[in-house]
């Protein structure tokens, strides 16, 4: 039984609430646009503050003032746009096989010449033990879906790479596209081995695809980064250099929590609060129109120290239905005319794409395995095992009791 | 292997029909057999009276076509006709939706290989469901009315519809009974007329005495034409010594350039009264008057006409009294009776050899006799002449035949007679079928040798029973319904016969049916021409030339 | 003797679904298939000959429409060359007969045309041989889910035009027609109306 007449009143109390915190966080937004348009003259001073700055969050670094935009190019009447995207069917407990799949599905399309595409997938099944497990700092352990996942990531890169080359030997003009970050976030903290291995892969792809000239990007969709709003706080923050560690304002916070006897009092407010909460893509969407892009800025993720020229930098662009985010490696960057290719190539592919790149959602496609996929998949295995006589469960716990040993 | 593929290659299988005009679908003995017609056959190029074979399992059915219907399977066909320019839907129709049925009257069964005897079976059964129907052939035509070529009793009458092989008539059956020719005014009746008489002269089947009311049959005759009158022959001329001519007005027949073999003059006293009374309607002689004739006869004998005629004024009545006759009546008869006297062929005392004994020896000596009237075209003089020759012929062929009967003796048997006769509806009306002569001969058939051939426009004026008892009818178009119904009388399958002889054409055109053809037969008749004189044996001079030196040649050699 | 000797090069199309009475081929070309009312036969020793009485576009995913986009065909090429991957083009064929050592017969095979076997246009002379005759509108009356009307009047026209046009035939197919129809004078008279323009 529920008091709806109870209940009512604090429902709209709520949407009050909430519109509250709407126009709240409009007057935001307000202000990060203001901020934004304060420090277009003196864009270098922010710039290295930043610099000297040590902040709790990513902070964009740039070349340029943070105002710039960049308005959409002409593309070129032919062009070829190629894209992999992955999926996998990684066994559990459950199923039979000692064994995981992965399906690298991709697509090249060839815009301006009539020709038909490529859109296909390859599967590929892992099953032997240096597949299965991984050795690391001397620890033999099985592989986790986390290490599948990296494994994905780089046979749809190499896709990209075989199938740029070929594009590239057939004269034309290609670009890449991928599905997400191209920064591997996932390999901070991880073993050393791992991430040079891991590393080492991305980084053969990126330097075959900047010896073919071919750019690369990957394309992030509702990015929920504040990179640019984080520079505009620094930029909001008194202190001199900005060291969130020793953050006066956080301290005394903290400080009033702790205070449990005494006055209510409340503590100041932290400079750079009042921004806090906006994204860039938010931020971006008030001041990017249709096909234009926002200046390069470089991530200050830790793990692309690791990069080389290969480093990840991006910028935000308005597809039409929404700001995108796009990671280029500095070779695309600093080169006018890559980068002006993967700025038409994002905006013409999310326009083809009705929202999306359709490059992307095409290879998408072609690698997801679907539930009846799955099943026949499994059903395959099954049937082979019996063909092949093995007795499916002692041969697992075999292996499993081999494994145990060390 | 490669003849299947030709027979589906392309080409929709049809029949090559070979003559075939449809297949029977429905019928009955009593009613007849009824045939699709076949999608291919115009229902135009079918006509009633059309000679056709239906072709059963193991009979073969010769009939005639009665009646054409136009059918369709759904009424909205005749709702929504396809209209002009649409010929692909028309020609889909036809023969599916919509069809004609032909009516048919099989008349003669004969089994496979089996010739038509004298006495042809009636049909007794019908054709199978989808027997092929076929027009008629030669074969079929000569086969069943035999051929000229074959055998001496047939003679060709002509050629049934759409057709060229001759239908042939059956002479000896023909002259067997009396028969007649019908037809309403200008269909040709003469022309039929003329080509019995032919034929039976040609084939010496029967000795013939016509009395030529309209100087017709003699000598030369006029004939109707597109192209102006002209003149056909006649009797005389195509026959000769065959034929001879007797006249009652010779004054007339010379001035029309015929001299008469013989001129006929009939004396009072050979007036019987049987020959008045069969006068009478003629005459508009009430039976009292009649009476007193034989009153009249009772006292005088064979004067009695000579008496009651010299007789004058009130005389009349005293002569009724004494003979005990009404007076009235017998002024009456006196009155009307006195127009014999204005016969120029009347005479009191005849002069030379009686005209019936001249006659009775032509005939015995085969030699066919034609009386020409002359002017006296009136009818009365033609009854009056009629009557008394013939029952006088009559007499002597009773006579003969009884001989004949009680010899035995071949040479005693008389020669077959046929008497022509026109209009006969005067003689052989109801009322005076029972009393003339005509009426004796007709019902006694053959018993004495002598038959009539009726030729007439209204055998609806003629008495049934005579009707019935003639054996040939050859009938040219009649329109009116008593008339046809009067003809048909006494015939199986009459009602088939009655649509085809109201459809037939005015000339030239005629139905034969009855003892002498096997089966009712539609024909265009045989033209009477030049073709036809030189069949008749009538060459011209120099053919006759030509024939003489081949005969001297074929006698004497060379 | 060589019944129907498939030339793969110019197959129009490839047998994915199968049965007695009817078969579904997916054409090689987009937008490819024969045309409406038009005989094909499938390759092989048996050849089975089919009447097209459906021909469909769609999607090669069920849960993937198509959309408009406004452009022309010549620009779809250009611009979104993945949608022609996206979809095929079907056609359905009624059975009408099949082929043995003695020539094609106007019934049902003993067996269905195999799957994946390709499906040829069929020559002149098979045309005339299955339509020497107005059985095989029979097959088409008899059918279910069948266009009927209309699918006798595009198979008659090709029948028709291959015989080059002789109107004997048609209007002898119009009187089997006629029958098998039962005297339906309305629908007579359209068709052939129809057929014939």
């Amino acid at each position: 039984m529920l008091d709806f007449g109870v209940l009512k009143k604090q429902i709209d109390l709520m949407a009050v609430d909430a519109k509250t915190m709407q126009d709240d966080f409009f007057a935001r937004i307000d202000l990060a646009l203001s901020e934004m348009d304060r420090w277009e003259e003196p864009w270098e001073t922010l710039v290295t503050k930043i610099a000297r700055s040590r902040t709790s969050w990513l902070v964009a670094d740039t070349s340029g003032p943070f105002t710039e935009v960049c308005s959409r190019p002409e593309r070129p009447a032919k062009l070829t746009v190629i894209a992999a995207d992955g999926s996998q069917i990684f066994p559990d407990r459950h199923e039979i096989a000692n064994c995981f799949l992965i399906n690298v599905g991709y697509v090249v399309l060839h815009y301006g010449s009539s020709e038909r595409p490529i859109m296909s997938s390859e599967p590929s099944l892992f099953y032997e033990e240096e597949d299965m497990y991984h050795e690391w700092a001397g620890k033999r352990s099985p592989v986790t879906r986390e290490i599948v996942g990296v494994k994905r990531n780089a046979m749809e890169l190499d896709k990209v790479v075989s199938l740029a080359a070929q594009a590239k030997e057939e004269g034309r003009t290609v670009v890449g596209l991928t599905d997400g970050t191209l920064i591997l976030w996932m390999l901070e903290g991880k073993p050393y081995d791992f991430r040079r291995e891991t590393l080492q892969t991305t980084l053969n792809g990126l330097e075959q695809l900047r010896q073919l000239r071919v750019p690369i990007a990957g394309y992030i969709s509702d990015p929920g980064s504040a990179d640019v709003v984080n520079g505009l706080r620094v930029g909001l923050c008194p202190e001199q250099p900005p060291d969130c560690d020793r953050c006066p304002w956080k301290a005394a916070e903290a400080q009033a929590l702790l205070n449990l006897d005494g006055e209510e009092q409340q503590p100041e407010p932290i400079p750079c609060e009042p921004i806090a909460g906006v994204t860039d893509d938010m931020l971006y969407a008030r001041k990017l129109k249709r096909g234009e892009r926002s200046g390069v800025f470089r991530s200050s993720s830790k793990i692309l120290e690791d990069y080389g020229p290969h480093r990840i930098c991006f910028f935000y662009v308005h597809t039409g239905w929404e700001i995108g985010r796009v990671e280029i490696p500095e070779w695309v960057a600093d080169d006018c005319e890559l980068l002006e290719l993967v700025h038409i190539t994002v905006v013409d592919q999310a326009e083809k794409g009705r929202g999306y790149p359709v490059v992307l959602s095409e290879s998408h496609e072609r690698a997801v395995v679907r539930g009846a996929d799955r099943d026949i998949f499994f059903k395959f295995l099954k049937d082979s095992f019996v063909k092949n006589n093995v007795k499916a469960e002692n041969s697992l716990k075999q292996l499993k009791k081999m494994a145990a040993t060390v | 292997m490669n003849e299947l593929w030709n027979d589906l290659n392309g080409r929709p299988i049809k029949d090559l029909n070979n003559g075939q005009i449809g297949v029977v679908t429905k019928g009955s003995l009593t009613e007849g057999v009824e045939m699709k017609l076949n999608p291919d056959r115009s229902v135009e190029d079918v006509k009633a009276g059309k000679f056709v074979v239906i072709e059963g399992y193991k009979n073969q059915f010769f009939s005639m076509i009665t009646d054409l219907s136009l059918d369709a399977t759904n009424p909205d066909i005749l709702l929504y006709p396809p209209h002009d320019g649409d010929q692909l839907l028309h020609s889909v129709l036809n023969g599916a939706s919509t069809y004609v049925t032909v009516a048919l009257r099989p008349m003669l069964m004969l089994e496979a290989g089996e010739e038509v005897v004298d006495e042809p079976r009636p049909v007794k059964t019908i054709p199978s469901h989808f027997s092929k129907v076929v027009e008629a052939e030669e074969e079929d035509v000569s086969r069943v009315f035999g051929s000229e070529d074959r055998d001496d009793r047939f003679f060709n009458m002509g050629t049934p519809l759409d057709m060229d092989t001759p239908v042939c008539l059956n002479l000896n059956r023909f002259v067997e009974r009396s028969n007649g020719i019908f037809g309403k005014t200008g269909t040709g009746k003469s022309f039929l007329t003329r080509l019995v008489l032919c034929g039976m002269i040609k084939k010496k089947k029967a000795v013939n005495l016509i009395f030529d009311m309209h100087n017709e049959y003699g000598f030369q005759a006029m004939k109707e034409g597109n192209s102006g009158d002209s003149f056909v022959k006649g009797l005389k001329q195509l026959f000769g010594n065959q034929v001879a001519l007797f006249s009652l007005d010779p004054a007339s027949s010379r001035q029309r350039g015929i001299q008469p073999d013989h001129e006929v003059h009939i004396a009072y006293d050979q007036i019987a009264v049987e020959d008045v009374v069969a006068l009478q309607d003629e005459l508009q002689l009430n039976p009292t008057a009649s009476e007193s004739a034989y009153l009249v006869a009772a006292m005088y004998k064979n004067k009695w006409l000579r008496q009651l005629l010299s007789v004058e004024g009130p005389d009349v009545e005293k002569f009724a009294e004494e003979i005990g006759a009404n007076k009235s009546s017998l002024s009456a008869l006196h009155r009307k009776l006195k127009r014999i006297e204005g016969f120029p062929f009347m005479v009191t005392k005849l002069d030379g050899a009686d005209a019936v004994d001249t006659m009775m020896d032509y005939i015995e000596r085969g030699i066919h006799i034609v009386l020409e009237f002359g002017r006296q075209t009136s009818m009365l003089a033609y009854l009056l002449v009629a009557n008394i020759l013939s029952r006088r012929i009559h007499e002597q062929y009773v006579k003969k035949s009884e001989q004949y009967y009680a010899s035995q003796n071949p040479a005693d048997k008389p020669k077959q007679l046929v008497i022509t006769i026109e209009e006969a509806h005067k003689f052989l009306n109801p009322t005076t079928a029972k009393q003339t002569i005509f009426g004796t001969i007709a019902r006694e058939m053959r018993k004495y040798y002598v038959s009539l051939l009726v030729v007439d426009q209204r055998p609806s004026g003629i008495d049934e029973e005579v009707l019935s008892q003639l054996g040939t009818k050859i009938t040219a178009l009649l329109n009116d319904e008593k008339d046809i119904q009067s003809v048909l009388t006494g015939v199986s399958n009459a009602s088939g016969l009655r649509s085809v002889l109201a459809s037939l054409d005015s000339k030239q055109q005629a139905l034969m049916f009855g003892h002498a053809v096997p089966m009712p037969v539609v024909i265009r008749t045989r033209n009477y021409d030049e073709e036809f004189y030189r069949a008749m044996g009538d060459l011209t001079e120099e053919e006759k030339v030509v024939k003489a030196e081949a005969a001297s040649a074929a006698l004497f050699g060379d | 003797m060589a019944l129907a000797n498939v030339d793969i090069e110019e197959y129009i199309g490839e047998v994915i679904e199968s049965s007695t009475s009817q078969f579904v081929a997916e054409s090689r070309e987009l937008n490819g298939a024969p045309p409406f009312g038009a005989f094909v036969k499938t390759g092989g020793v048996i050849p089975v000959y089919g009447l097209v009485y459906n021909v469909c576009t769609h999607s090669i995913e069920p849960n993937r429409r198509a959309t408009a986009y406004g452009l022309t065909e010549q620009e779809l090429r250009d611009e979104q060359p993945q949608i022609f991957e996206l979809l095929k083009t079907e056609f359905e064929a009624v059975i009408v007969g099949y082929g043995d050592d003695r020539g094609p017969r106007q019934m049902l095979p003993p067996q269905p045309p195999g799957i994946h076997r390709f499906v040829l246009p069929c020559a002149e002379f098979e045309v005339k041989a299955l339509t020497n005759n107005g059985d095989f509108l029979r097959c088409v009356l008899s059918g279910n889910r069948l266009p009927a009307d209309d699918l006798i009047i595009a198979s008659v026209r090709h029948a028709w035009a291959a015989r080059a046009f002789d109107m004997p035939y048609l209007v002898g197919i119009g009187k089997d027609l006629c029958r098998l129809i039962r005297d339906d004078y309305d629908r007579l008279s359209s068709i052939m109306r129809r057929i014939s323009q």
